[in-house]
């Protein structure tokens, strides 16, 4: 068990690291070629045009949510997260955006927007696993977005992985596709973005691929240019001086100690913060430390039953449950689902 | 967007300005010529209704005004509204100010307004029946038995999926009630995520808005366009077998292709091409016929690599 937790490069919500010319910018330009009004889009964002324009200024996380809640809320388009999602990637975000292209298949695709995530994708965290046939990516918020703003995030991320996919392979690979939440009332914007391997009130948010798919190459593998790209995106998160959010890493350390008795004082010590402080820096991020935890445990549950292949009391006993119906009760309270639809869904 | 709203209300703001100088001339007429009353003197009922009616009033021809172009049928309108308000006003000025009984004009104030008010009124709708007649002309197979404007689609003047799905409802119960097929086509473009890329979002609204235009003039009168979302348009087509819907599909993917639409900056020539995909309508809901043209456009676009 680690004692405590490196506290360098780590981001909040509050942390002023994204260039405002990055994916805020792609934003705004969306919103405005649409006829929003600036003034109006920028309102309570502390961010005006020329800022944006300068490419000096750097804004929080929170600055980047409120920006989102202006777009959903002026311009009330259901395409806007597609729309936004499909220029993402690789996008115009230095030598991160260029590594993409001298990449020839998928996995290092992959790879590297969850290596990158605090340039790729500052405000939801790309975190992978896979089994011997599949590759799982899951996209978590970092910075505390409500359940709209995730959703839109999702929905953008999502686009964006695929999109550009779609776009360096030539080909349309057969993603598919589980949200945690209900089938919108915009479903036809999961049809046309999507596809028909779409479905709704899963466990989890997630994208799964066969693994023949992402390991075929599409190109011969450059052996300098790919070096050299990478060697400059690794000096560009150095030169970004934040690497994870402050929530990935209470996250991380609940997902390392999950067999422990882990309690909010537990975590508090090996942050070397008070449980005062750990408290409120949680609360700050819109969430509580029973919810961190109920996510970590979800995910190891979802992690153990399909990497693992753990039956469901051997989930159980993993996460320290002795009696079944309370874990059963538990499951249900993470996930909205009894654990049997997870064993039910044996075809992934 | 926004400049055209406010050169509009700049032009329409004569009327508001005139209005209100004649408002405050009577007013001030008024209180030269009578005296005002104490508080207990008012009637508050009365007060209170007058007010309201000269409030909604004026609120009918701020409406008016925001919403509609310059023209006969406004100016009509305007000017009924505006007689209206202002002997509204005058009846509210009564509350306020006893007027001795030797003045006459005050009166005619009051009353002389309505008659013009109420003809012109009369002109302005006939004629605006006129116009919506000649209007709804125009929205033959973007829309059918009904308008609902808040289900328009947000980027192009078609009906978006709430219509669509609303309108297939209809169609279904119709074509089970005469026994007539429904009939409908999805027009997909191929790659428009690549024509995002490369022209940016503004020209791919264009090139959706041009093209909304060119399956229109394709469409037969008694078809209805929408747009599903993105880049996917529905074609209802009521009283349609399979077959003439096919051959229909198919000349909708010649037109695309062969639609030369030019990029703004570079001025080169777009190129474009459709996936269709046809079926009929069963006795099912709308979403399973969805998922079935759904599907047909996968299909069609498998054969394309």
């Amino acid at each position: 068990m680690k004692n405590t937790v490196q506290k360098n490069s780590v981001y909040e919500a509050d942390t002023e690291f994204i260039p405002a010319h990055y994916q805020p910018a792609l934003l705004v330009d969306l919103a405005l070629s649409r006829g929003v009004d600036s003034r109006d889009l920028l309102r309570g964002v502390r961010l005006n045009l020329e800022q944006i324009k300068s490419a000096q200024k750097v804004i929080s996380a929170e600055q980047f949510l409120t920006l989102i809640q202006n777009t959903q809320k002026l311009l009330k388009a259901d395409d806007t997260s597609f729309l936004y999602g499909q220029m993402l990637l690789p996008g115009l975000f230095g030598a991160c955006s260029q590594a993409f292209q001298q990449m020839s298949n998928c996995r290092q695709v992959i790879d590297h927007l969850c290596d990158y995530q605090a340039i790729l994708s500052p405000l939801l965290s790309s975190r992978r696993f896979e089994n011997e046939d599949y590759v799982f990516i899951y996209w978590q918020d970092c910075t505390g977005a409500n359940t709209e703003q995730l959703k839109f995030l999702i929905e953008s991320q999502m686009t964006a992985l695929v999109s550009m996919s779609d776009w360096l392979t030539g080909e349309k690979l057969p993603w598919q596709y589980h949200f945690s939440y209900a089938q919108p009332d915009y479903i036809e914007q999961y049809w046309v973005n999507f596809g028909e391997e779409i479905s709704f009130n899963r466990q989890m948010s997630m994208l799964l691929i066969a693994k023949a798919h992402i390991e075929r190459n599409w190109s011969n593998e450059t052996m300098v240019g790919g070096e050299a790209v990478l060697n400059a995106s690794r000096m560009q998160l150095s030169q970004l001086g934040v690497r994870t959010s402050f929530l990935d890493q209470v996250y991380d350390y609940l997902i390392q100690n999950i067999r422990q008795q882990i309690n909010l004082d537990r975590l508090s010590e090996a942050f070397l913060l008070s449980p005062a402080t750990m408290k409120r820096k949680l609360k700050k991020h819109n969430t509580s430390f029973q919810q961190q935890l109920d996510l970590a445990r979800r995910n190891t549950a979802i992690y153990l039953f399909h990497v693992e292949g753990y039956s469901y009391p051997q989930i159980a006993d993993y996460l320290q449950f002795n009696d079944m119906n309370n874990f059963r009760r538990s499951f249900k309270r993470w996930t909205g689902f009894s654990p049997s639809t997870l064993f039910n869904e044996l075809s992934v | 967007m926004y400049n055209t709203l406010t050169k509009k209300v700049f032009f329409h703001s004569a009327y508001l300005y005139g209005l209100a100088i004649a408002i405050a001339a009577g007013i001030f007429f008024s209180y030269l010529m009578g005296e005002v009353k104490e508080w207990h003197q008012l009637n508050l009922l009365d007060v209170f209704s007058e007010g309201a009616m000269t409030v909604l009033a004026s609120f009918w021809l701020l409406l008016v005004l925001r919403s509609r172009p310059g023209g006969r049928v406004t100016q009509l309108l305007a000017i009924g509204l505006s007689c209206i308000i202002f002997s509204w006003s005058m009846d509210l000025t009564d509350e306020f100010i006893r007027l001795p009984d030797s003045v006459v004009w005050h009166t005619w104030l009051e009353s002389l307004p309505i008659p013009f008010a109420l003809t012109a009124l009369s002109i302005g709708i006939y004629h605006w029946h006129k116009e919506e007649l000649a209007i709804s002309a125009q929205m033959v197979k973007r829309e059918r038995d009904f308008r609902e404007y808040r289900l328009f689609d947000k980027l192009i003047p078609i009906g978006g999926a709430v219509y669509l799905r609303k309108q297939l409802g209809i169609l279904i119960k119709e074509s089970q009630k005469n026994q007539k097929p429904l009939a409908l086509i999805a027009v997909d473009l191929d790659n428009f995520n690549y024509i995002n890329r490369k022209y940016g979002i503004a020209e791919g609204d264009n090139i959706l808005r041009a093209l909304c235009q060119l399956l229109l003039l394709n469409l037969r009168e008694q078809d209805v366009l929408c747009r599903l979302a993105g880049d996917r348009f529905v074609v209802l087509l009521p009283d349609t077998h399979q077959g003439v819907a096919e051959s229909l599909a198919e000349e909708l993917k010649a037109a695309v292709n062969s639609f030369a639409y030019k990029d703004r900056h570079s001025t080169e020539r777009v190129f474009l091409s459709a996936s269709t995909a046809v079926t009929l309508a069963g006795t099912e809901d709308s979403d399973s016929v969805f998922k079935r043209l759904n599907i047909g456009v996968l299909v069609a676009k498998q054969e394309l690599v």
